[in-house]
């Protein structure tokens, strides 16, 4: 079984000092040292920083990956981003539009993706679904599917606006490590989630579509 | 913790006469796989980790102290921000239409022409042009202007459009697009550029801002400034202004960009994450 890595775990575990000083230009919380020592300071958290997102955007291609192969057959859909982006960003995103039209249409809003979003000691694997063109309330959304949501989810709701988020429950990384996250499980449930979607809401989502 | 370099002579000094050459080859071996991989592939993560636990302790001790000192009337130290009582806290046009306010000499306030000077020092910060801006008057203040093309097509609306006059008597269109969500890129700036260069103008010099939570530096030929930029110019007018109430309302302003847009909150009740941005924040108007 794969893990993501040991520099993400890192990266979670002290995510306010990581978050605050990777790629920051000026490194301006950090004490007063010598100048060699702090360069070599420097290096190694944007290494450790590259290294976490990368660990992060492989992870999330194969979940796009996923997303897209379930997704095939049932309508229209492609990737919105780049590897690159998915490690400056930490999230994936799928453009999806209803199958008879041949091609993404230019101001059609809906999207679904997948994002890790890190606290202090823990994150949160959240897939999400974005109808922004979609006439559907996410308040609706959240009522109807509430309960034939699997119980991988831990919580159900509306992350922003219209915005509807099936959060996957958070994953807790403590302890002296090294500590390591399994990606079978991550991928397990984004398959798992990709299903439901698919299966109960995608065909409300279209067919309350507005052009 | 390393493997010391004398390890391999101090295990054979101590015993193990019968031990064959060949474990210790393999031992040693393992050292130097050990040590290679170490210095390539790894990092000392607990080094590190302890590093950032005393960071952490170092600067919220001296958080605590920087935070004391702050002046009364400060936006950190206000009960709540301008925006967010009325629902607003991210709405764009509330922070375009107040620093439009602001930066105009002709409104009911009293601030004169303090902000818009603190703010065209940041502009000019890295400028090659050599512009004059102590006692600049202000000519006109445009917010969310419909801006219109040589065949009246639509392009948009601009923010803030400011036209200033120089004491030398030269001119300064300043045309700031300002953005409250982070994710908002230069997109939309092709159009504005496009309007820029088809009006015709008497400016000497058109400044082009484009204003953000965070630097966005995609575009050279716009100059990037950040929401913490603008609030160092309030930070820094401030003490120089007199009436209470004109005062009050810059920090209550300061307060909704500070937490409603940046998301520094106060101190006493945030997390580890905020207090680093308070301490570079409060640290960076210190100097």
């Amino acid at each position: 079984m794969k893990n993501v890595g040991e520099a993400f775990s890192f990266y979670v575990k002290y995510h306010s000092e990581m978050d605050t000083l990777y790629g920051d230009e000026d490194f301006g919380i950090l004490p007063k040292m010598d100048e060699n020592k702090r360069e070599e300071l420097e290096n190694r958290i944007n290494k450790i920083g590259d290294l976490a997102s990368e660990d992060v955007a492989n992870l999330l291609m194969k979940v796009s990956d996923i997303f897209l192969a379930t997704l095939q057959d049932k309508a229209g859909a492609a990737r919105l981003r780049r590897k690159s982006k998915m490690e400056e960003l930490w999230s994936t995103e799928i453009q999806i539009w209803p199958k008879k039209i041949i091609s993404k249409p230019k101001d059609w809003n809906f999207t679904m993706g997948a994002s890790l979003i890190a606290f202090e000691g823990s994150f949160k694997f959240a897939i999400w679904a974005w109808p922004r063109s979609s006439s559907i309330t996410p308040e609706k959304v959240v009522a109807k599917y509430k309960n034939v949501l699997p119980n991988i989810f831990s919580n159900v709701s509306i992350l922003d606006k219209k915005t509807i988020g099936l959060h996957i429950q958070d994953v807790v990384v403590d302890g002296s490590g090294p500590f390591f996250v399994s990606e079978e499980i991550l991928l397990e449930a984004s398959q798992k989630t990709a299903n439901v979607f698919v299966d109960k809401m995608l065909e409300d989502f279209l067919n309350n579509f507005q052009e | 913790m390393p493997i010391h370099k004398n390890f391999l002579q101090d295990l054979q000094s101590f015993s193990f006469k019968e031990i064959s050459p060949s474990f210790l080859d393999d031992l040693y071996k393992f050292v130097i796989l050990k040590e290679t991989k170490s210095s390539t592939d790894s990092f000392d993560y607990p080094e590190l980790a302890t590093l950032f636990e005393n960071l952490r302790l170092e600067i919220n001790n001296h958080l605590q102290k920087l935070y004391y000192n702050l002046p009364a009337i400060h936006p950190l130290n206000a009960p709540f921000t301008l925006f967010s009582p009325m629902g607003y806290d991210r709405w764009e046009l509330a922070y375009t239409k107040t620093l439009g306010f602001l930066f105009s000499n002709q409104e009911s306030h009293k601030i004169g022409t303090s902000l818009i000077e603190a703010f065209m020092k940041k502009v000019l910060k890295d400028s090659k042009e050599e512009i004059e801006i102590r006692n600049l008057s202000v000519e006109k203040v445009f917010t969310e202007m419909i801006l219109l093309g040589k065949k009246s097509e639509s392009l948009g609306r601009a923010d803030i459009i400011v036209e200033l006059k120089l004491s030398n008597g030269e001119k300064v269109l300043l045309f700031i697009e300002a953005k409250v969500d982070a994710h908002e890129g230069f997109n939309q700036l092709e159009r504005y550029e496009k309007y820029i260069s088809t009006i015709d103008h008497n400016f000497d010099f058109v400044l082009k801002v484009f204003l953000s939570p965070k630097v966005a530096t995609d575009r050279i030929d716009w100059i990037s400034l950040t929401l913490l930029d603008l609030l160092e110019c309030i930070e820094e007018i401030l003490p120089n202004i007199e009436n209470q109430m004109e005062k009050t309302y810059l920090a209550f302003f300061g307060a909704s960009i500070l937490r409603d847009v940046i998301g520094i909150t106060n101190i006493s009740n945030t997390d580890q994450y905020s207090k680093y941005k308070i301490f570079k924040y409060l640290r960076s108007t210190e100097n």
